[in-house]
């Protein structure tokens, strides 16, 4: 026996038969793929993964009993009677043999920790009648949980000649959608949550339609395909929420970004859209500081390191400040030398450009944003490849954004690393607070967190794995709010941690996420939001008239936070985590 | 050019590429009344709103923040899918 290639579930179950025959494989039929355990006429045999070499030809393996299911990739599936388990290990071509362990519901886990399934077989909502718009990453048309429901797919990301909201992509039907893959495997695993059907790891509206866009992920062909589910669902004359599982920081924080206009501009009453508040809870990405009339302040940031002969790296900050006040700005780098202060420049172009033996350094303080009235400040340094590394931002050597006090009435100054690849901030005045970007920060949407329903699970092979994060908590990864503008958001929390749904076939998935070959495990408010889109989706169905004041105001309303009092609103778990059972 | 409707990253990716053929992807914040601009000015923009998205040249961006209907145009930035990419503790 080459004990080397069996998965440790498998071992352990053989040595139970080996020692005690059928019966000792009695306490391992609950968790694994045993069959004919109780005595019959076949033998004691398992279900397996067996791991070979794409394409090889197991068909004279049959003779130790093997029975191999269709398929020639890598991993095949079949039935081993365990009597021949040794021989089989003894195969050149078989390079390891896990059992098929029997599942959990962990979808179910995080639905019944919310109390979704007493409320849908309470009302008999479904989602029916109502479309449920996905703008992500693409879906898996041919995927059984969606089955005979997606009505349309916009790929922004193929030539074609667009959709009336745009001008590019092509919009596909019927047998043509499957032109549109999901590589990435977001999309899929979103819609799976917000409207899959599926008896093991079902969403919460298995009844609604789905309209998908596949985008490219700018800001402004995310507005065009909001626009877009929006417009084929009046068509078909059906109420729509729109699930926008993604996000970023490159805005001023306050709901006043262009997206978030959109969002706000064309939500109304069976008009309604959910975002991520974004995973940037446990990231450096935010500091706010208060600066006085003729002093400085200063903000210590950590390029990301560039790799030579890789692409550039650009570590971007962005400022924002009231309307009142005017900061000059520079730029300290590594070797102490300092750009010049630059002032707030409202006649030709605010953009100034340094170049230092570290690296380039761009400024941009333009006039004051006519969408808020507030000043926004934009500074990007491209580290030299041979610069300081990145360790050594927060001491003497690293890079410092200054700021000095030109005019300030109030004083009260918020920057962010755009990309928390690329750059984290430093310093005493870091601040785990106002991490919800756009579109989270739009008036109009539901913004949500991540609470953690699930830590461990066992793999496709049986092998177990547990998450670093704190079960039945909020996600440490959550972003905080509120709004700078002290808006709250989140709006309130919904499982997202650790979620299992369904599976792009055209996507690469770390093996320990993969549940089955349909379904994976993922994490983020990306899985919290389909999770209420689902819901409003129900919600619509029973009105589909609601406006999304009056649906974030119900949903806020079942929500809470452990040992808080109702409505209470703290910055990481929003309003709280939702209660679907009295909805 | 008027500099005061460009945003930050406008402005700055205007300046950083000098390419005449590159185009970018923008808002553009009108006034109510103001679809009737970029139909004169022959872009082909999105969304019947006061937020529209079109793909402009360095050309065409000139030319419309001159035009008063053109309250402001924003950069279009690129968002990231928010799910947790995490390592397992096996």
């Amino acid at each position: 026996m080459r004990y080397e290639k069996l998965g440790p579930a498998l071992i352990s179950a053989v040595e139970d038969f080996r020692q005690g025959g059928r019966a000792g494989l009695a306490v391992h039929q609950g968790a694994l793929g045993l069959v004919s355990v109780a005595p019959a006429v076949k033998p004691a045999r398992a279900v397996v993964f067996l791991h070979t070499e794409a394409g090889a030809d197991l068909g004279p393996l049959a003779r130790l009993g093997l029975e191999l299911n269709g398929g020639d990739g890598a991993i095949r599936t079949g039935i081993i009677p365990l009597a021949r388990l040794a021989e089989l290990t003894e195969q050149a071509l078989v390079h390891r043999i896990v059992p098929a362990g029997r599942l959990r519901l962990l979808l179910d886990v995080a639905r019944g920790a919310v109390n979704v399934p007493a409320f849908t077989s309470r009302t008999g909502l479904s989602g029916r009648g109502v479309v449920v718009g996905i703008v992500d990453s693409g879906i898996e048309v041919g995927h059984d949980s969606f089955a005979g429901r997606i009505h349309r797919v916009w790929d922004q990301t193929l030539n074609g000649n667009g959709v009336p909201e745009g001008r590019y992509g092509a919009e596909l039907e019927g047998a043509a959608m499957t032109l549109s893959r999901d590589t990435v495997g977001h999309g899929t695993h979103v819609a799976g949550i917000a409207a899959g059907a599926d008896e093991t790891y079902g969403g919460v509206a298995p009844g609604a339609r789905l309209v998908v866009v596949k985008t490219d992920l700018l800001t402004a062909h995310v507005a065009d395909g909001i626009r877009y589910v929006f417009r084929v669902a009046a068509d078909l004359g059906c109420p729509a929420v729109v699930n926008l599982s993604l996000g970023g920081q490159d805005d001023s924080h306050d709901g006043t970004d262009s997206l978030s206009a959109v969002i706000d501009e064309v939500s109304g009453p069976g008009r309604i859209v959910c975002c991520a508040a974004g995973n940037e809870g446990n990231d450096n990405i935010h500091s706010r500081l208060q600066v006085r009339q003729g002093g400085t302040r200063t903000i210590p940031f950590a390029p990301a390191a560039p790799v030579p002969g890789g692409p550039p790296v650009v570590a971007s900050l962005i400022g924002w400040y009231g309307a009142c006040d005017r900061l000059d700005v520079a730029v300290v780098a590594p070797s102490g030398l300092q750009t010049p202060f630059q002032p707030v420049i409202t006649e030709g172009s605010p953009v100034r450009s340094h170049t230092r033996a570290e690296g380039s350094v761009r400024i941009v303080t333009p006039g004051p944003d006519p969408a808020n009235g507030d000043h926004g400040f934009l500074v990007q340094v491209e580290p030299a490849a041979t610069s300081v590394p990145a360790a050594a931002c927060g001491r003497p050597g690293g890079w410092r954004l200054r700021v000095k006090g030109a005019e300030v009435t109030d004083g009260t100054l918020d920057v962010w690393s755009v990309d928390p690849g690329s750059a984290q901030l430093s310093g005493s005045t870091v601040a785990d607070s106002m991490k919800v970007g756009s579109p989270g920060a739009a008036t109009e949407a539901i913004t949500v967190a991540s609470y953690t329903t699930k830590t461990t699970w066992e793999d496709i092979f049986g092998d177990p794995h547990e998450i670093g994060l704190e079960l039945h908590d909020i996600s440490d990864f959550s972003s905080e709010g509120p709004r700078r503008d002290g808006v709250e958001k989140p709006d309130l929390a919904a499982p997202g941690a650790m979620i299992a749904s369904a599976l792009s076939v055209h996507s690469p998935v770390e093996p320990a996420f993969l549940i089955d070959s349909l379904h994976a495990l993922m994490a983020g408010t990306s899985m919290a939001t389909p999770f209420v889109t689902g819901l409003v989706a129900l919600l619509l169905e029973r009105d589909p008239s609601s406006t999304p004041e009056a649906v974030r105001a119900h949903l806020r309303a079942h929500a809470a936070i452990p040992d808080h009092q109702p409505g209470d609103w703290d910055p990481k778990w929003g309003a709280g985590l939702i209660n679907a059972w009295k909805l | 050019m008027d500099w005061s409707k460009l945003d930050a990253g406008l402005a700055a990716a205007l300046t950083e590429d000098a390419d005449p053929t590159r185009r970018f992807v923008v808002f553009v914040h009108l006034d109510p009344e103001g679809g009737g601009v970029l139909t004169a000015a022959g872009v082909d923009a999105a969304g019947e709103g006061q937020v529209r998205s079109a793909t402009l040249s360095a050309r065409q961006v000139a030319a419309l923040s001159d035009r008063d209907q053109v309250r402001r145009l924003v950069l279009s930035s690129s968002l990231r899918l928010a799910d947790q990419a995490s390592e397992p503790d096996t």
